[in-house]
């Protein structure tokens, strides 16, 4: 059975509180999971976790029923930090070739209009949604099923935020993606299910009466 | 080999720097800091300065003990050919 699955996540910091305390998390090909939260919850620690980067002080994760300490090194499992990961002084081309193999891919995605634009430029001279929509581009190229996608509409344009949403959904049928983001009305606008994030643990959401209740003010969602 | 030449060609440059300026005081060390010392502490600046930089192989399925064995391996490499030429 093809899902990401991680259960009974426990995570602390060293000398701090309990931040994850339990979490179960499971994703599958063809769900786009926003994972909603206040800041220092703890999102991008399970993000982290999830890939595998980061050891849980306790907890068990799956891929594809397998039980795996590693996700990251089956290149099942891709993950867009926060912040800018490519190195500035390369060139966008630089990066294409380095990152992908496959000459069509790489063809297709030197043709991007967008990225066309900026192909000799440096990293560090892009917008930051450029250079998300090009770490975006680049990883949803890598054989992975799963994404793990952390702010990705952080300090993005809006017409850029469509352009990441709209790849989003092109490969939403073969992929599964995690999202957590701050700009939740953009995450929900594409999200196939909500989790939100609260007191250690993942609790699930139905709908979007839900999320006020325990997220948002009342009232964010009237029409 | 491209992943591990890529990461290499990142820290190349620092190890050059530590090399050359602790093999001013000898040049018999020269070789020695070169595939060693020189080698960890560039690796250890860069990742420390470029803590980001990881999740570029991360994403590509590569440890990073798998690249520092790769990049170190190229490095001695590199080593053994090129610098016995600081003699001729």
């Amino acid at each position: 059975m093809k899902e990401l699955y991680a259960d009974s996540i426990e995570f602390s910091y060293r000398n701090q509180y309990s931040l994850l305390s339990g979490v179960f998390i499971n994703c599958k090909p063809g769900e786009v999971v926003a994972l909603l939260g206040r800041n220092g919850c703890g999102k991008s620690t399970l993000l982290k976790i999830l890939f595998g980067i980061l050891k849980p002080k306790n907890g068990l994760i799956r891929l594809d029923g397998k039980r795996i300490q590693s996700p990251y090194l089956s290149k099942e499992v891709c993950y867009l930090p926060q912040d800018r990961f490519l190195p500035s002084s390369k060139t966008v081309q630089q990066m294409i070739f380095f990152m992908l193999k496959d000459g069509d891919k790489i063809e297709k995605i030197m043709s991007d209009p967008i990225l066309q634009k900026v192909l000799f430029q440096k990293i560090a001279d892009l917008s930051v949604g450029e250079q998300r929509y090009l770490e975006l581009l680049l990883l949803l190229a890598q054989k992975a099923t799963y994404y793990l996608l952390d702010e990705p509409f952080s300090g993005v344009s809006p017409f850029l935020k469509e352009q990441i949403q709209e790849l989003i959904l092109q490969h939403r049928n073969s992929k599964g993606f995690v999202i957590s983001d701050h700009h939740y009305n953009t995450v929900l606008d594409i999200s196939t299910r909500i989790l939100l994030l609260q007191n250690g643990g993942c609790r699930s959401i139905e709908n979007k009466k839900d999320l006020e209740y325990f997220y948002v003010p009342e009232g964010t969602f009237d029409d | 080999m491209k992943v591990y030449w890529f990461f290499y060609k990142q820290i190349l440059p620092v190890n050059l720097a530590l090399t050359t300026a602790l093999g001013i005081a000898s040049i018999d060390l020269f070789y020695w800091v070169f595939v060693s010392f020189g080698f960890f502490l560039s690796v250890w600046l860069y990742s420390f300065f470029y803590k980001k930089s990881k999740y570029i192989y991360c994403n590509l399925g590569y440890s990073k003990g798998r690249l520092v064995l790769g990049s170190f391996l190229i490095n001695t490499v590199l080593g053994t050919v090129f610098l016995p030429l600081l003699w001729i």
